[in-house]
């Protein structure tokens, strides 16, 4: 009863211009977004605050304000910030953090993050000097290696990010200005 | 069970040098895995020693591959490219694409744990004991399912050759096939065996799309039917010339596009004819034939796609 009443008689082809894209690989999109959607929600991590006992939503949140500001610093991807995010919510959610150890979190989950997203990443060491030298060298490769298996490696995940690509591309927003929006969503 | 033990590892491919285990390395290894047998089963593009191996505690036999970390990266931890090759894989779950159980990272390597597969496809056919006949359309329909899988989550396999196609043999059922191989979009330079190679590729196009894991695909259906490789040469432009003679030379016509990645191509003029294809597979019923002109298609925007090959009369009964 709920339902659309005034269905749109036809439904526009957003895709129609790609079909001759061997790259944008055009027959495949309803597959992948399927698959996206499907995985959104066992990639995505419960509210997890409550069972942490040394932490609380306005320390993840300047946390997450300072690893823009990081972001911005070193001309990282949308993907890589999307992903660090969701990489730092799945490890908290599953492991206990101290509050010392939060921004430690923040590096080592940004440092994959653009490993994974970005042909030239940022080294270890600007890591080092970006937090003011408040954790090691060795302190954020540690923590590299325990978050990676605590998620069992798992870092294809659709973020927000796959979804809002998408969303803007139906509502024909051309991506080059659209990537200013992308970082305020 | 010492380190010395090492030396006694079997090794099933003499001709391909694999690098010797480092102390560490073999540490590792004997502290969780005991049995040890080197093995090759993966493709020649891929890097790293293939150990097959009983993990101690839960016996199961297990196929562990190791990823040394270069010396000079060490200092900014997993390297990306193993980080994102190992994410990937780790990802896939479908019955034929080989499975990544775990992983594991060391100080110096990172040991990928997959399970563990029987023999590769160029050894599948080349043993006469082994009735391939019967088998045909299922290790096809098999292999194609794995790369519809890929396909649909956005990941082109790019090397597609007999070494990338494995056999997993269970007791009372038919050999399962297992795609392996698989590595990082980011990464996807073919590398491969240019006889498996796509003809826009040849060309010197860099366009990795999912075209040209079909193109792979047909030729290995066409190696499974010959029982021998379809194309032979080992320079790339002898594989597009032989290329060429089989299935003639495209055409604007033919293939939209063509002379602006290629621009010898209007040389062929008049352009050479196809031969009948019938007449090069004899064995091969007319409907097989069909399939097979489809993924052999030069234009890989013509080119059928994995999912419309899984629903071709040759593999849907």
């Amino acid at each position: 009863a709920c339902g659309l009443t005034n269905k749109p008689k036809e439904i526009v082809d957003i895709d129609a211009a790609d079909v001759n894209n061997e790259l944008a690989a055009v027959e495949y999109l309803d597959d992948i977004y399927k698959f996206y959607k499907l995985v959104e929600n066992e990639s995505r991590p419960h509210d997890y605050m409550d069972s942490q006992p040394e932490i609380n939503d306005k320390m993840r949140a300047i946390l997450i304000d300072w690893l823009v500001d990081v972001h911005t610093k070193f001309e990282l991807s949308p993907e890589a910030l999307y992903l660090t995010i969701n990489i730092i919510d799945r490890f908290l959610a599953i492991s206990l953090v101290s509050r010392r150890e939060l921004q430690l979190v923040g590096i080592s989950a940004m440092l994959m993050a653009s490993k994974y997203e970005e042909i030239w990443p940022p080294e270890v060491n600007d890591f080092v000097c970006l937090s003011d030298r408040a954790y090691t060298h060795e302190q954020i490769l540690i923590m590299e290696k325990t978050i990676l298996g605590k998620l069992e490696w798992t870092l294809t995940v659709p973020t927000p990010f796959v979804f809002l690509v998408r969303f803007l591309k139906a509502a024909s927003v051309s991506l080059p200005s659209s990537d200013l929006a992308l970082e305020n969503m | 069970m010492g380190i010395n033990k090492l030396e006694d590892l079997k090794w099933h491919e003499h001709d391909i040098a694999i690098p010797k285990l480092s102390t560490n390395q073999a540490e590792f290894l004997f502290r969780f895995y005991r049995d040890l047998e080197r093995v090759r089963i993966d493709t020649l593009s891929c890097f790293g020693n293939v150990i097959s191996c009983i993990q101690r505690f839960s016996n199961e036999r297990v196929a562990v591959k190791i990823l040394p970390i270069p010396q000079d990266q060490i200092i900014n931890g997993i390297p990306s490219s193993i980080l994102n090759h190992a994410s990937i894989l780790k990802d896939l779950d479908h019955p034929n694409i080989v499975r990544l159980l775990q992983v594991v990272a060391t100080e110096e390597d990172v040991y990928l744990v997959f399970e563990n597969v029987n023999l590769n496809l160029e050894r599948y056919i080349t043993n006469p004991m082994l009735s391939i006949d019967t088998l045909e359309r299922s290790v096809l329909r098999q292999a194609l399912s794995g790369l519809a899988y890929l396909h649909s989550h956005n990941i082109v396999h790019a090397d597609i050759d007999p070494f990338s196609i494995l056999f997993k043999y269970t007791l009372e059922e038919p050999p399962v096939v297992k795609l392996c191989g698989i590595r990082a979009p980011k990464t996807s330079t073919s590398q491969g065996h240019p006889s498996y190679k796509a003809p826009e590729l040849l060309m010197g196009s860099t366009n990795y799309s999912t075209a040209i894991d079909i193109w792979s695909m047909g030729c290995m259906f066409a190696h499974i039917i010959k029982r021998r490789p379809l194309f032979n040469a080992i320079e790339e432009h002898r594989v597009l010339a032989e290329i060429f003679c089989l299935l003639g030379t495209p055409t604007e016509e033919t293939w939209p596009g063509v002379s602006s990645i290629c621009k010898f191509i209007q040389a062929f003029n008049p352009p050479i004819q196809p031969k009948d294809l019938a007449e090069e597979f004899p064995t091969l019923e007319p409907v097989g034939l069909d399939l097979l002109s489809k993924m052999l298609c030069l234009c890989p925007n013509s080119r059928i796609s994995a999912y419309e090959a899984l629903d071709h009369p040759y593999l849907r009964h």
